[in-house]
């Protein structure tokens, strides 16, 4: 098969859409000092997109409200917060009564810590959610045996568990379904990196098996390593998605945003821009990069619509 | 000044694994050292043990030959953190984080663009990235001559991490301040740092 | 007008709650000496708009004999939380930081007393101290500490590990300073609902012991003593000598209880938005 039957055949596969977001909202009805109430928009506007047998980082700073997104989708957000916008599931509307039914069965959450976990229930059982069959048993075993975990970590509590085990366990509660979407949020942090190339091939494995996976993480480098395509998220809005290849150089990227992480990495000349991601409170109209852009105008101010340009989407007007 | 960490051994506990086995180490004030280890190595137990908040179970760390631990009050070695969350108090203001910090003159926390605004904001209306540095504006105290990074930034955008770096770096380097960068990322390493230990080669 | 939110509720029921606790006591203190007025010309009345709790046998005005009471309730309930969740605050302290020896000592003290039924503890106490109000406060204050005590010890013991604790130790800060800027802040809001929550114990554990006979003498105008002299005329059918007294008596402990627990929700992250 040659590159070009290979890309065609990738095209082809993408047709089915299995997570569609379209301008998702999450804001938080909060107290100030004193009695006054107010709604802090925490996400607005943020659009993904996952197609079967992709891998799509959704990469954003601290702040960004990545996070915020897979507790979204999986229907866990805390109580005082409200979600707007749409999330279509294998095209049809995502309720929180679909959540619930979904989630840990065709949807699964590669969740950030261990507190997840039920903390009385041991490792194994949990795992193999109760399943005692001998098939479960020895996908559970081989998945451990991947991950360098002994067989006696399946007796243990999560309390047990180490910081580094810690991280493996909860990616082998991905691996033992057959799931259709796995969100993964910030996977591998603490893991050495020979562990998390290991973690990563195995997102490709069940994307190959024709899963979609949304992979949320702070960290580009390993994104670019691992994903298909790549969603940049700034305070709180998706400003571009673009194709992994689109990051080989900064001509091919279209956000200006997007442009000023690349050339931070340390391999591109660790330069930065000066200022910081707006605080949500007081967020600006219009384009929320606008304060550090330079291609900024007076036009920026107003709506930025998600627009197309060379196969890829950018929140911004000034970018060709 | 040079801080010096003499076959250090140590092990959480006597049935667990052992981290650090003979381990030495010798940074002066002129340099900014990286360090890569391969997993297992106990990286942040060095730091703390290097930093005095743990006392290993052989060798020893010298500051000046002398001790680290005679050294009462304001320890000369400070050490930033991967999670500044838990760093600073959730129930004080960041105002109050600073003033910990050994007379901090006001070109630091320019430097490291810290926004008067975000002075009277308690830890949870922050992010991860401006958290960490307060962290890093609080250890660069007067007195301060040597500080351990321990992947501070590894949990930041690549934005911050270049700005924090870029502060650092100067600041140190002006103030004749010795820097031990332990992180995982051999390029930022190479960024930063005057020599690369590298054990992971090593073995 | 705009509806009232879910904190504004909140400040409402404690600050209401702590109102009518204060209306009672100051009443209560002003009235010590009309609740003693006997007169045999109203005697055994049953409840009416004069009288709205009705008269005893020798006509004593029951509605301000019982808030006379129950100020007296809520003054000794108020002494003896004080001084027990103090014994908890440095009990709990102590056994946190100053070593394995005296932190084993001081748990082995609070499961011992926690272990006795506390009203059997309280009496033996009262009784040794010579029963009226010093016994009855000793009483209370030596058996309510345990639980807040425990609850402190666990709260500093995890305070000493924090990371940025550590790091102040570092940063050159002083052991007191430490306490001071780092830990007082966080122990503050548990104390002081450990503290209100204290009350109705305190409080209830009073009137038992008064109404048993083991706590404040027969001519102090307490609640506990009320009700044990009404048991002898209720067979009488003169029911509101009990029932009002009871019944304030249960109130002003739901009152503590609604007050400490608005207190906890509005201090307590878990539930701040709410």
């Amino acid at each position: 098969m040659t590159a070009e039957r290979q890309g065609m055949d990738k095209d082809t596969m993408k047709k089915n859409i299995i997570l569609e977001i379209q301008n998702l909202s999450v804001s938080f009805q909060q107290y100030g000092r004193g009695f006054a109430m107010t709604d802090l928009d925490v996400i607005r506007d943020l659009n993904v997109t996952v197609h079967e047998g992709e891998i799509v980082a959704a990469v954003g700073s601290s702040g960004s409200g990545k996070s915020l997104l897979a507790h979204g989708i999986l229907g866990i957000l805390p109580y005082n917060a409200s979600l707007g916008g749409r999330i279509l599931y294998e095209g049809e509307e995502l309720t929180q009564k679909r959540k619930e039914e979904l989630r840990g069965n065709e949807i699964v959450l590669v969740p950030q810590s261990v507190a997840f976990l039920d903390p009385l229930m041991k490792i194994g059982p949990q795992i193999r959610k109760g399943k005692k069959d001998p098939g479960s048993r020895k996908k559970l075993d081989e998945i451990f045996e991947g991950y360098h975990l002994k067989q006696e970590v399946q007796d243990l509590y999560p309390f047990e568990l180490s910081g580094g085990m810690n991280r493996r366990v909860l990616v082998s509660t991905a691996m033992m379904g057959n799931p259709r979407l796995v969100i993964a949020d910030e996977p591998t942090p603490g893991l050495h990196m020979n562990m998390v190339r290991r973690v990563m091939s195995h997102f490709r494995e069940l994307a190959d098996q024709g899963a979609g996976v949304l992979l949320i993480t702070h960290d580009l480098e390993q994104a670019l390593e691992t994903a298909d395509r790549v969603v940049v998220f700034y305070a709180g809005t998706t400003v571009e998605d673009a194709d992994v290849k689109d990051f080989g150089a900064e001509e091919t990227l279209r956000h200006p945003y997007s442009q000023a992480l690349w050339r931070a990495l340390p391999q591109n000349g660790f330069q930065f821009i000066t200022g910081t991601q707006p605080y949500v409170k007081d967020m600006p109209k219009g384009c929320p990069f606008a304060p550090r852009c330079e291609r900024c105008r007076e036009d920026c101010k107003g709506e930025i619509p998600y627009r197309e340009i060379r196969g890829g989407k950018v929140r911004c007007l000034h970018t060709e | 000044m040079e801080l010096e960490a003499k076959h250090i051994s140590f092990q959480y506990g006597s049935d667990s694994r052992q981290i650090l086995n003979d381990f030495s180490l010798k940074l002066t004030q002129k340099e900014r050292v990286g360090l890569i280890a391969p997993s297992g190595f106990g990286k942040t137990t060095f730091c703390k043990i290097l930093a005095g908040y743990e006392k290993p179970d052989q060798g020893e760390i010298l500051l000046d030959g002398r001790p680290l631990a005679e050294y009462k009050g304001y320890c000369p070695v400070q050490m930033i953190w991967q999670h500044p969350e838990h760093l600073v108090n959730p129930r004080l203001r960041m105002r109050e984080v600073l003033a910990e910090g050994d007379h901090l003159e006001g070109r630091i926390v320019e430097g490291l663009g810290i926004e008067p605004d975000w002075l009277n904001r308690y830890p949870a209306e922050l992010s991860g990235g401006e958290l960490q540095r307060f962290c890093i504006a609080r250890a660069l105290g007067e007195r301060t001559r040597f500080i351990l990074a321990d992947e501070i930034s590894t949990m930041l955008d690549l934005i911050t991490q270049s700005q924090i770096w870029s502060f650092l770096v100067q600041e140190t380097r002006q103030r004749g301040i010795g820097l031990l960068a332990v992180s995982h990322n051999l390029p930022l390493l190479q960024q930063v740092c005057t020599r690369v230990e590298d054990l992971e080669q090593r073995d | 007008m705009r509806r009232i939110n879910g904190r504004e509720r909140t400040v409402l029921w404690f600050g209401g709650a702590l109102l009518f606790l204060a209306l009672i006591t100051i009443g209560g203190r002003f009235l010590a000496e009309k609740a003693m007025v006997t007169d045999f010309s109203r005697k055994n009345l049953a409840p009416c708009p004069a009288y709205l709790f009705g008269t005893d046998w020798m006509g004593r005005d029951m509605f301000v004999r019982t808030l006379t009471g129950l100020s007296m309730s809520i003054r000794i309930g108020f002494l003896a939380a004080g001084v027990s969740a103090l014994l908890a605050l440095i009990l709990g302290t102590a056994s946190a930081v100053m070593g394995r020896a005296v932190d084993s000592v001081i748990t082995w003290i609070i499961d011992l007393v926690m272990g006795i039924p506390h009203i059997l503890l309280l009496i033996l106490i009262s009784y040794a101290c010579g029963k009226g109000f010093k016994g009855v406060v000793i009483g209370v204050s030596l058996t309510h500490w345990t639980s807040l005590a425990r609850l402190i010890r666990g709260e500093v013991l995890q305070l000493k590990e924090a990371a940025y604790i550590k790091a102040a130790g570092k940063l050159g800060m002083s052991r007191f300073k430490t306490a001071w800027k780092h830990m007082v802040p966080h122990l503050l809001p548990q104390f002081l609902v450990g503290l209100i929550l204290l009350f109705p114990h305190a409080i209830l554990h009073e009137a038992s012991i008064t109404f048993l006979g083991f706590g404040l003498s027969p001519e102090q105008p307490a609640i506990g003593v009320i009700l044990s002299e009404s048991m002898q005329y209720l067979a009488m059918g003169k029911w509101w000598l009990a029932l009002f007294p009871g019944l304030l008596l249960a109130g002003t402990a739901a009152l503590f209880d609604v007050a400490g627990e608005s207190l906890r929700k509005l201090l307590d992250p878990g539930s701040a938005h709410r």
